[in-house]
């Protein structure tokens, strides 16, 4: 089982990424065997690079690939009995359970090939319930992002061995426990499977955010590595609200990067960052997709990149439009009524009404045990009874908040917070 | 592929089958007869009760078993008995269980791959 360990492989994998993935996924489909499409779509590839130089790139190169990664897992299915009868296993068993056209998303590449994007299928199948939460992001980014092991444990902060341990062991569960690779033939099971694939991509994003200095660059690549993830998801559901809520929420995060941090690394508040350096493409983008969202359907991305594009449309942080956010806020509640949205809103409404009506709702929160532990809770406080002229008490909450990060980044910022340099402004953002 | 459902109990509710609360025995056997009726239902056994059963293991660096009364003492849950369903994928041995009233009353059902020989 080629774990692209070998020198060269990784290169394979990235030089032609989309190709590979896209690759991998019809293969899957087709075989319904993960291993075997693995194996032949790693052969596919390199049987590219070796004849494509001196034969030229062939018009659709997918075609090609798929073409000779068939060939190969009929060469080895008549060599190798097991696999012929793990084949036929899954064909009888699965075979009526394709849905041939319904799910398929015919996507122009460059070259006008309009061969189906089969990855959606990855996606889901990858966000199983069956499948651990955690083992989902990895699986997705390994199997769906292309990225070699190593590069997915580098990602992760996971050592090599143990993602490869990890990979192997997900994988073997989807073949023993008869996990499907396919999209759900029942639109209720592809609804509750839906949310599932949104929030491990907004997981590989909030591990490429979190991201600091000095840790491996691929992991501050998993921003836009969750951002590919997602326009393949949009691009595979175009009608569906989430998807570009989700896609818009990513994108219009993403459009602050530049101004995220100062030149040391640490992060500037939302209230401090220079609106100039937002990148105007993203937020463009992003805010076209946020009110697409917001027309199909109010879900919980859909919901939350409409507050980010209201961030997004005000020129200065004085300027926003609280009581909109708010009003957004109240709606995310109804969805999602967690401690956590219940605390950003809090956070707006001190905006819109005040410091102190702000702190009376935050303090509302204070035993709930979500939140208790969690840093910007006890930074809001902190930064809210600065504001109110409450330095002692400030103080506390500043103490707690630094206790509970582990970013050294975002603790800069609490310390700065906290003697008083910047002109104060809300969390980290 | 076949699948085992284990009807899990707790030992601090174990009431499977009796009247006041918990799955009934009417339930079970509604519930067999509609995976009979969709061709699926493949074997299982229901258990009595685990205050019942004898655990018998050879300690390590012996050759005689050690026999004593009732179930493993450190774990608070048992099996209750299992069905055995034969579907296409895991999907729809989730779906079945779904519906076992094992899955309802604070029971669980623990959805395993049956090795087959």
């Amino acid at each position: 089982m080629p774990e692209h360990g070998s020198p060269g492989d990784g290169t394979i994998a990235r030089l032609h990424r989309e190709e590979h993935t896209r690759l991998l996924a019809t293969l899957v489909r087709r075989f319904g065997d993960l291993d075997l499409a693995e194996d032949v779509a790693q052969e596919a590839m390199e049987a590219a690079l070796r004849t494509w130089p001196e034969s030229g790139v062939p018009d659709e190169p997918l075609a090609w690939l798929i073409t000779t990664a068939k060939r190969r897992a009929l060469d080895r299915v008549r060599r190798d009995a097991v696999y012929a009868q793990r084949l036929a296993l899954l064909h009888i068993e699965q075979g009526a359970r394709h849905a041939p056209a319904a799910d398929q998303v015919t996507v122009d590449g460059p070259d006008g090939d309009r061969i189906p994007d089969d990855r959606l299928t990855m996606l889901l199948g990858c966000c199983h319930p069956a499948i651990a939460p955690a083992d989902r992001v990895m699986l997705m980014l390994r199997f769906v992002g292309g990225l070699t092991t190593a590069e997915v444990a580098a990602a992760l902060l996971v050592p090599v061995p143990t993602m490869q341990a990890r990979i192997t062991r997900a994988k073997r569960r989807i073949r023993g426990a008869g996990i499907p690779l396919t999209v759900p033939d029942d639109p209720e099971v592809l609804a509750a499977r839906l949310p599932l694939v949104l929030t491990a991509v907004s997981l590989v994003f909030t591990e490429g955010y979190a991201a600091t200095s000095g840790e491996a660059p691929l992991r501050a690549e998993l921003t836009a590595e969750a951002i590919r993830l997602a326009r393949i998801l949009h691009r595979s559901l175009p009608g569906e609200s989430e998807p570009a809520g989700l896609l818009a929420l990513l994108l219009l995060t993403e459009a602050r990067a530049p101004a995220r941090t100062d030149a040391a690394g640490a992060p500037v508040a939302l209230e401090d960052q220079d609106r100039g350096r937002w990148a105007r493409d993203l937020i463009a983008e992003g805010t076209a997709l946020a009110e697409r969202a917001a027309v199909a359907g109010a879900g919980r991305f859909a919901v939350q990149a409409a507050i980010a594009a209201v961030h997004a449309e005000a020129a200065t942080f004085a300027g926003t439009d609280w009581a909109q956010i708010v009003a957004l806020y109240d709606l995310l509640l109804r969805l999602d009524p967690g401690p956590v949205v219940r605390m950003n809103r809090a956070v707006a409404v001190g905006r819109r009404d005040g410091f102190a009506e702000g702190l009376a709702l935050l303090d509302e929160l204070g035993d709930e045990p979500e939140l208790v532990r969690h840093h910007p809770f006890h930074l809001a406080r902190a930064l809210t009874l600065d504001r109110l002229g409450r330095t002692d008490e400030a103080r506390v909450a500043y103490v707690r908040a630094l206790e509970l990060v582990d970013n050294a980044g975002e603790r800069r910022f609490i310390r700065r917070r906290m003697d008083g340099e910047a002109t104060g402004g809300d969390a980290p953002a | 592929m076949k699948y085992v459902m284990l009807l899990m109990g707790t030992l601090d509710e174990a009431r499977c089958g009796a009247e006041d609360d918990g799955a009934t025995m009417e339930e079970f056997i509604a519930f067999d007869r509609e995976l009979e009726e969709a061709g699926v239902l493949a074997g299982g056994f229901g258990l009595d009760g685990p205050e019942l059963g004898t655990s018998v293991t050879i300690p390590e660096g012996s050759d005689e078993p050690l026999v004593t009364a009732g179930p493993y003492a450190e774990s608070r849950e048992f099996v209750g008995g299992t069905i055995v369903v034969d579907v296409a994928n895991i999907d729809e041995a989730i779906r079945w269980a779904a519906r076992s009233p094992g899955a309802r009353h604070g029971g669980r059902v623990e959805v395993r791959p049956m090795l087959e020989f």
